[in-house]
């Protein structure tokens, strides 16, 4: 918190830890540590000590303190505590053969000196802590409250009751640095509770001193500071050459700045006790008296006692606070995580959950992006706010906003009442997300006290040093904010980005465990069909090529007996009748068995070709993939080569289909034992046909064998191009288009043709 | 109708084009037998190569074989200056694309294995056709007064059979039976007086 840039529109532009002033309220005495020689001295000795300062500088501190006050000093411990505490030493001054004065000493050793300060040791009800009513209190009511604002009523009634302040407030500050004033003890009509007053009020250096010192005590604001003299005869500031550094001073003079905001607020006596939580400034109790205020040292020991126990307890309430919530998120993510292991989808666990999960987040909507799905609950953005600003200020998958506006481009029109937001990445590839958005912080935070009736002094334009103004000002800074995301909120985020990461990831898991499952199922499926359709096809071909096969045969036994015939009688010989009726029974035969034949091939039905307009391109990559599908070698590398500019052409889908699975998977066969297996599918457009190519960089084709190729049955037809090519040869002529194998060096290259027009199309 | 011998500079000269050797030697020898000079080819680019000169009376082609097919063969023929008339062969039963052969001008086609009557026919149609004298094809009137003799069914089915759809086709797109197209075919055939496809084909043409 304190390593902010120094405000030095409300600083003032020395240094005020140099400011070579003390308040009227004590001595200070500097010495040199090694040989305790007076080095400083304020300029108010005399009426303390008896002589001037001016015979004080360069004289030994015994001349104050004797010889052996001199040697206990050097004993004690002068080191600054952190933050450093009020120790006071009782001493007893004498100077030359005037009477002892008894004294109340503050000592402290500071860049090489001991700078000592002294006050009036005070008589009277000193011994505060000795009253039991106090005493009960701070261990009857101090410890008692559970929360924050009660625990810091409490402490600003004691203190004021204790002090005779006016008025004790206790303001918190938030991680912004921003001011709020959480509880107030006054005896006055006008109230500074909910108070907010921006950052800049107390400027960093003030925050500093706050730090160190955990008391300040100004009686009288006005009091006219008294300066601290040099050996050279002139006040020890920031402008001399050996200033003074009174940052652990007790007296140091008060910062005109501050005089200032004081008078503004007509405020005569003022008080601060720094609230330190976890080594940081958590807050400040404020005491305003409006008259000078004076009381002893000892009740100023007693406020920094109270100050220290509220400050403890803060700790310790805070740190319960944290400990709550985070109970309360973890409650809500074990939820969540049971809900969602239940098999319930991460949306509906997360919409089912988002009352609470706004609650906890102090969040007034949220957006949840699962994949597709956007689910919307509570107030969110009414148009598209872009969130890559958000998603690059990412720590950890978690990113906040209180400034909505800034983070979306200019022209990007945030909705003005939504101001803050929250994302949550719910998926490594960014995908997925939760944003929740908080309103405007003026939308909900409202001063109960009364501005108009909070006295300040006008007419010299420093309306923003009075609370009013700067409570105008944090209005105007905190204008598009929201309420800003602290560090329990950053934990309560924390626990709930985890839970959601998680079943997220489990859902996804699940998802793809299913996508799995089905295109296992799916290809399984595939197989069964490709075997099913293989062995009817078979069966057709079978039927077709025994068709063809046997009808060619016939045809010549037809052709050969008629011939016979004819030349018998071209020749003039007379044929018996018995003779003719033989070769009239070898031409009958010969058509009975075509006949034969024709009902078999229709009995087990010949594909027939269902032409329909198609994407031969589609058609092609559905091939490749089945023929992939069912086979168990591995799979070649595949170039798919294609022509531009080939529309739809009018052909049997699932018979091409099949073509192209029959040349494929002759391929990958050919390729099974190839170092490099590639397989190229190219289409070419060639007049009005489209030319097909299968290309592999497999075991080749015999050139004996690729004559016979495509006949069925044949003696040279191998196990692994068996029937397939006659059944393409087939189909693709059934289309109007020729198949055929095409001499090259490297592997097989098979081509086949079809009509771009249809069939129907001459 | 029957063989006679006739002069070897009336030969007919007729191309054969089919990959199997067998069915090329046994048409080679029927068609010698009745009287044609058949000449034949593996495949349609020996065609091409050494029959570019030549005038044919007719090709028969067989509609699949590797290389270039039977159709673009046909195609080829056609636009010859003066065209080759091309008898379609199939073995496959593949009635579509015979029905597409003779949309592109394919004069018919014939299912194998090929009866010596329908060979023959289909010569005599074409010499009838380059000689002027009645044609196999139908006046008009006729076809529609034969026409006129079929139910709407039936004329539903005819459209389909021309386009050269299977039964099973048909049944399927008129939502009927196999056994019901077949019977309708097998009337309209009748009433058509149509000795099959390739008649219907010329008569709805």
């Amino acid at each position: 918190m304190l390593n902010g840039r120094v405000d030095l529109k409300s600083c003032d532009t020395e240094p005020i830890h140099m400011i070579g002033a003390i308040q009227p309220i004590g001595v200070l005495i500097a010495v040199n540590q090694t040989d305790l020689t007076i080095e400083f001295a304020s300029s108010n000795t005399e009426a303390l000590f008896g002589c001037a300062c001016s015979e004080l500088l360069g004289s030994p501190l015994s001349v104050i303190l004797g010889e052996d006050q001199c040697a206990d000093l050097l004993g004690r411990s002068l080191k600054p505590s952190m933050p450093d505490l009020l120790r006071p030493w009782f001493v007893s001054v004498t100077v030359r053969d005037r009477q002892p004065v008894k004294l109340e000493c503050y000592p402290h050793r500071h860049e090489g000196r001991i700078i000592l300060e002294f006050v009036e040791l005070q008589d009277g009800p000193a011994v505060l802590w000795e009253e039991d009513l106090v005493r009960q209190r701070i261990i009857s009511e101090l410890i008692r409250p559970d929360t924050l604002t009660e625990l810091a009523q409490v402490g600003a009634q004691l203190i004021r009751e204790v002090t005779g302040f006016d008025r004790v407030m206790i303001y918190r500050f938030a991680e912004d640095k921003h001011g709020e004033v959480i509880a107030e003890s006054t005896v006055r009509d006008d109230s500074f509770l909910g108070l907010h007053y921006p950052a800049s009020d107390i400027p960093d250096p003030a925050r500093r001193h706050f730090v160190l010192n955990v008391i300040r005590i100004i009686p009288n604001i006005n009091a006219q500071p008294v300066p601290i003299m040099t050996r050279a005869g002139v006040a020890a500031d920031a402008q001399s050459e050996t200033p003074l550094d009174l940052t652990f001073s007790k007296l140091r003079a008060v910062a005109p700045v501050h005089i200032e905001y004081l008078n503004n607020m007509g405020v005569g006596a003022s008080m601060s006790i720094s609230l330190i939580s976890n080594n940081e400034l958590w807050g400040l109790v404020a005491c305003h008296h409006y008259e000078p205020l004076h009381f002893s040292w000892s009740r100023l020991r007693f406020c920094e006692l109270v100050g220290g126990t509220i400050s403890a307890l803060l700790q310790s309430l805070e740190n319960t606070i944290q400990l709550r919530h985070s109970i309360r998120a973890e409650k809500t993510a074990f939820d969540i995580e049971r809900d969602a292991r239940s098999g319930k989808p991460l949306g509906d666990v997360v919409r089912d959950h988002a009352e609470t999960l706004l609650d906890q987040c102090s969040a007034q909507g949220m957006v949840l992006k699962l994949a597709d799905q956007y689910i919307k609950v509570g107030r969110v953005p009414s148009h598209e706010i872009d969130l890559a600003p958000l998603r690059q200020a990412q720590v950890e998958g978690i990113a906040t906003s209180e400034n909505l506006s800034g983070l979306t481009s200019a022209d990007g029109n945030p909705d003005v009442r939504l101001a803050g937001a929250a994302m949550m990445e719910l998926s490594d590839d960014g995908e997925d997300w939760l944003v929740v958005f908080r309103e405007a912080f003026e939308e909900t935070i409202k001063w109960a006290g009364k501005p108009e009736k909070v006295s300040t002094r006008d007419g010299d334009g420093s309306l923003r040093l009075s609370p009013r103004g700067s409570f105008a000002l944090w209005r105007e800074e905190r204008h598009g904010h929201s309420k800003p995301f602290t560090h329990i909120d950053a934990e309560i985020l924390r626990i709930t980005r985890r839970v959601l990461f998680a079943m997220n990831s489990l859902d996804r898991e699940r998802a793809a465990v299913h996508a799995k499952r089905q295109a296992e199922a799916e290809e399984a499926r595939l197989r069964v069909v490709l075997l099913d359709s293989a062995r009817n096809k078979s069966l057709g071909e079978l039927a077709s090529a025994l068709a063809h096969e046997l009808n060619q045969p016939l045809s010549a036994v037809t052709n050969y007996v008629n011939a016979c015939r004819q030349e018998l009688r071209n020749y003039g010989v007379p044929i018996p009748k018995e003779v003719e009726r033989l070769m009239e029974s070898a031409v009958s035969e010969s058509s009975r068995a075509a006949d034969l034949v024709r009902r078999l091939r229709n009995f087990i039905g010949q594909g027939e070709i269902a032409t329909e307009l198609i994407d031969l391109h589609a058609v092609i990559r559905q091939g490749v993939e089945l023929a992939f599908a069912a086979t168990k070698d591995k799979h070649p590398r595949v170039v798919l080569d294609f022509a531009e500019g080939l529309g739809p052409i009018e052909a049997d889908p699932v018979q091409i289909g099949q073509v192209i699975l029959n040349l494929v998977r002759n391929s990958v066969t050919a390729m099974s034992n190839a170092s490099d297996p590639l397989l190229t599918v190219s289409t070419r457009i060639n007049g009005t046909m489209v030319e097909v190519s299968v290309h592999d960089t497999g075991v080749g084709v015999d050139t004996a064998v690729a004559r016979t190729l495509f006949e069925p049955f044949h003696n040279s037809t191998t196990s692994g191009m068996g029937i397939g090519l006659s059944l393409s040869r087939s189909i693709v002529e059934a289309h109007g288009g020729s198949i055929w194998i095409e001499p090259v060096t490297d592997g097989a290259l098979f081509v086949f043709t079809l009509r771009m027009n249809g069939r129907q199309d001459g | 109708m029957a063989g006679r011998m006739v002069e070897a500079a009336e030969r007919k000269l007729i191309y054969i084009v089919d990959d199997d050797a067998s069915v090329r030697d046994s048409l080679c020898a029927l068609l010698s037998a009745h009287g044609m000079r058949p000449v034949s080819f593996p495949s349609a680019e020996d065609l091409l190569q050494d029959a570019s000169e030549a005038h044919a009376f007719c090709a028969f082609i067989d509609l699949r074989m590797s290389g270039m097919g039977g159709m673009e063969l046909q195609k080829l023929l056609s636009k010859r200056a003066t065209p080759v008339p091309v008898v379609i062969l199939t073995a496959h039963g593949d009635v579509p694309l015979a029905v597409e052969a003779m949309r592109a001008g394919a004069v018919d086609f014939i299912e194998k294995p090929a009866s010596e009557e329908q060979l023959l026919t289909a010569i005599e149609s074409i010499s009838n056709r380059l000689s002027n004298r009645p044609q196999v094809t139908l006046p008009p009137a006729v076809v529609s007064e034969r026409l006129a003799r079929l139910t709407v069914r039936e004329k539903e089915v005819l459209d389909h059979i021309v386009l050269g759809m299977t039964n099973k086709h048909i049944a399927d797109e008129l939502r009927i039976s196999q056994r019901t197209v077949e019977i309708h075919r097998a009337r309209i055939r009748e009433k058509m007086e149509a000795r099959g496809l390739a008649d219907l084909i010329r008569m709805m043409k």
